[in-house]
């Protein structure tokens, strides 16, 4: 999914915030990269093991924003199910954000 | 090293319309390059070239591809920062791997130790990012 929005001129970030809700190591990247095959820029906040910053900014896991680069402003924001019901929030956006991208 | 290419390829355009601006106020000088704009040549204007075409132009659109500038980026916007809706996204560290062309499973790429939301902004042409906080257990 998200190749269609770098493909479009639009850029996809996953950010890994949590593990159980604690810090991420480089190990739980690689870990969750490789179960969910993960195929756009995959990262965790450095340095790694240290805290959760990005959880913390965004107050909750499964949060997925679109931003206007320019201003950075949010221009849409989802908050998908922690009980992994119905669609995550990234599959909610991605139409979106492909139409803000003329597509 | 694109902001020190461009910069070097328009120090050469500025270098070059200098000198024919000094060509072209004098009259005398109507020599080799010179000679196609004394006011006593006669030009065929269908044949000169136009702006978009320039041999500069050209080097510039080799050099530098279709690969994105910085044009329209500046600062990261300042603090206050929010996560609501019409709030300003911090500018938030991170390290791991990216995928910019999302073309493979992403830990066959590179790690990179220290990236941010202001460099990859700057990777979205159209002016789109997408940000996705997932965990794990």
């Amino acid at each position: 999914m998200g190749k269609s929005v770098n493909d479009a001129g639009g850029y996809v970030v996953e950010v890994l915030g949590s593990k159980a809700g604690g810090p991420v190591a480089k190990a739980d990247l690689d870990a969750w990269i490789k179960t969910y095959k993960v195929p756009v820029t995959a990262l965790i906040d450095t340095p790694a093991g240290s805290g959760t910053k990005t959880l913390t900014f965004f107050g909750i896991r499964e949060t997925c924003v679109i931003v206007d680069v320019h201003t950075m402003k949010i221009v849409k924001k989802v908050n998908g199910s922690v009980a992994g019901i119905g669609d995550s929030s990234i599959k909610q956006l991605i139409p979106q954000i492909l139409t803000l991208l003329g597509k | 090293m694109k902001r020190f290419l461009f910069t070097a390829l328009f120090a050469v355009a500025c270098s070059s319309s200098s000198e024919s601006s000094t060509a072209s106020g004098d009259d005398s000088a109507a020599t080799g390059d010179t000679a196609a704009i004394d006011d006593s040549s006669t030009v065929d204007d269908s044949t000169t070239p136009d702006d978009t075409s320039s041999p500069l132009d050209s080097m510039i659109a080799e050099v530098l591809g279709d690969a994105p500038m910085d044009v329209g980026f500046g600062p990261y916007p300042p603090a206050p920062y929010g996560n609501k809706v019409g709030d300003v996204m911090a500018n938030l560290q991170w390290e791991g791997y990216v995928n910019d062309l999302a073309d493979a499973i992403s830990n066959t790429k590179p790690y990179v130790a220290s990236t941010s939301m202001d460099e990859l902004r700057k990777k979205a042409s159209k002016g789109y990012a997408l940000v996705h906080v997932s965990e794990f257990y």
